[in-house]
């Protein structure tokens, strides 16, 4: 990574805090983020990794410290200010606009903040065609969110994400209810914004999920920062594994069990929906 | 845009207007009278489903915005003598005040809330009424000295004038972008944030087309009248009719509302030798569509042509 670190960071967050009340659920943390990384944010539920990344693109106010985009301050600036910064984000669940068509949406996200837009740009469905493409909805243009399965609409929320060409790029939880084929592609997907020039944050509960996808690691405890480096480099970490892993980091699958000779509770047999 | 000049939706509008036009011609003065009535308050129908169908905000006050343009025009013109268009347009311009001054403290609030605050806002402004009578004729209702026209047919055509440039103008502005940004605003808030929209100004410009709109038409209707009273155009249960016509027509279709709303007016006026029978029987059927096709009737419709 000696090519990205000699070069300033695009995203620098120093001392970051917010308080829920009592509740401190980020305390002083600090990270930095260049231009054509993937940085991961992991550590376990409740550990204030989403707050810190909302606090990050303004959705929830920080209660301290500093966000700087390329030299400035943008810590306890609205969302929507942050964004026209040059920051997009990749929610976790989606709620699209049932009523209209995918590529619509996308041209929802690449539509100017005003109030005198009456008419759509014939350039911004370009582009909107562009980027269905790119993400790999180009066949499901004219579909409706609703008739889409699962994996089609967490990639219509990367194509929001990614619409205006955003400088940063946050994911919250990127591979959550994918299949093991469908994290490939998506991997895929978020190494081609590093490749871009962006820079990535992303946050998973799962270090192993993002080890092949991320250039370095800051893992959470409690709000705090634990330790910040390689992914390998994380997981060796004593701590690490004390707090959050708890232990060692392998999978152990159930041993298979046999029902042949008994009689299902639930059997579903040629069930199909169509939509359109 | 473009689209919806070659769509059925607009051939059918066209036409509906066309024959609706035609109507002074062969239906007598009482039918006029009626649908007059109807026609206003579908643009009172029409401007809250702007606000609930694509901002997704829930006035349950649609009639301190009516009421409030209403009543200003009104009061001008009883007090001052000034011109019935001036006070029209000042009723309507009042009514965007009152939109602006409940929708920057309500905008900050969500969901139930919201809806709490508006609902507050008319009961203040029935009591105002009721409270100022020497200003606003109280409860027994304000007289109006001046009428834009007596003729019955020149007041029908006004009616239907006003509606059809205030349904262009709304359905237009639902389907251009800003009604998408709108529409992803209230649909999640948070995420249209982050996507680089400033959620309250959209919705607050929401707020003050409707408003406009609905004082303006309830400024018309007052001088259609020549009375403005509180039973009219402030009461609670009015809002709720205004609420009912919306939903009836089909959320998010701003057109539908405008046929909702001539349908709750028409039928209630057929029930009437029921007695005090109709009101029931229209809120009936207002609640069976309610529960059982939540699309209303244009909502059914389109679902069907959009399916094809």
């Amino acid at each position: 990574m000696d090519t990205t670190t000699n070069n300033p960071p695009v995203l620098r967050v120093r001392g970051l805090t917010k308080r829920f009340g009592g509740l401190t659920a980020v305390k002083n943390l600090g990270l930095e983020v260049h231009a054509g990384e993937i940085f991961g944010l992991i550590g376990p539920n409740g550990s204030g990794k989403s707050t810190a990344m909302k606090s990050i693109m303004g959705i929830e106010r920080p209660s301290g410290g500093e966000v700087i985009f390329q030299g400035e301050n943008v810590a306890g600036l609205p969302a929507h200010k942050i964004a026209r910064k040059g920051f997009g984000m990749v929610f976790q669940h989606s709620r699209p606009l049932n009523r209209q068509t995918v590529l619509e949406n996308i041209m929802v996200a690449l539509l100017p903040d005003s109030l005198f837009m009456l008419f759509p740009d014939k350039a911004l469905t370009e582009r909107a065609k562009w980027i269905a493409n790119r993400v790999g909805l180009g066949s499901v243009m004219d579909r409706r969110p609703p008739t889409l399965p699962f994996a089609d609409l967490r990639r219509l929320e990367l194509a929001k994400a990614i619409a205006r060409d955003p400088k940063v790029v946050l994911v919250d939880e990127p591979f959550a209810g994918l299949t093991l084929a469908e994290v490939g592609t998506f991997s895929e997907l978020i190494r081609s914004f590093r490749d871009k020039g962006r820079a990535v944050l992303l946050v998973d509960h799962n270090v192993k999920s993002v080890a092949a996808l991320v250039d370095r690691v800051l893992a959470m405890y409690l709000g705090e920062e634990i330790v910040t480096g390689r992914a390998d480099e994380v997981m060796r970490n004593e701590t690490v594994r004390r707090v959050y892993l708890g232990g060692a980091i392998e999978t152990s699958a159930r041993p298979e069990t046999s029902f042949k000779d008994k009689l299902p509770l639930l059997q579903v047999e040629n069930v199909s929906v169509h939509y359109g | 845009m473009d689209s919806f000049f070659t769509s059925r939706l607009f051939f059918i509008s066209l036409a509906v207007v066309i024959i609706a036009s035609t109507l002074p011609l062969y239906v007598s003065g009482y039918v006029l009278g009626l649908l007059t009535v109807a026609y206003y308050f579908g643009v009172f129908a029409m401007a809250w489903d702007l606000l609930f169908g694509f901002a997704g905000e829930v006035n349950f006050g649609p009639t301190l915005l009516i009421g409030v343009g209403a009543y200003t025009a009104g009061i001008l013109n009883n007090q001052y003598g000034w011109s019935v268009y001036l006070c029209i347009v000042l009723g309507a311009l009042a009514s965007v005040v009152a939109g602006v001054v409940l929708a920057l403290p309500a905008l900050r609030v969500r969901g139930p809330y919201f809806g709490l605050t508006t609902l507050v806002a008319v009961l203040m402004l029935q009591n105002f009424i009721v409270v100022f009578a020497d200003l606003t004729g109280g409860e027994i209702g304000l007289t109006i000295p001046d009428v834009i026209t007596i003729n019955a047919s020149a007041n029908y055509w006004i009616a239907l004038g006003f509606m059809t440039i205030s349904a262009l103008i709304l359905y237009g502005l639902s389907q251009s972008p800003i009604g998408l940004v709108l529409q992803a605003s209230g649909q999640d808030p948070v995420q249209a944030g982050a996507l680089g929209f400033n959620i309250v100004k959209h919705k607050l410009a929401a707020f003050i087309v409707s408003a406009f709109f609905s004082g303006l038409s309830g400024a018309l209707l007052v001088f259609y009248f020549g009375t403005a009273s509180v039973g009219t155009v402030v009461d609670v249960a009015v809002g709720v009719n205004v609420i009912v016509a919306a939903v009836l027509g089909g959320r998010r279709t701003v057109l539908g509302a405008a046929l909702g709303a001539i349908f709750l007016i028409v039928a209630g006026e057929f029930l009437r030798p029921t007695g005090e029978l109709a009101t029931f029987i229209v809120s009936a059927v207002a609640l069976l569509v309610v529960l059982f096709f939540p699309g209303g009737f244009l909502g059914a419709a389109l679902s069907h042509e959009g399916r094809k």
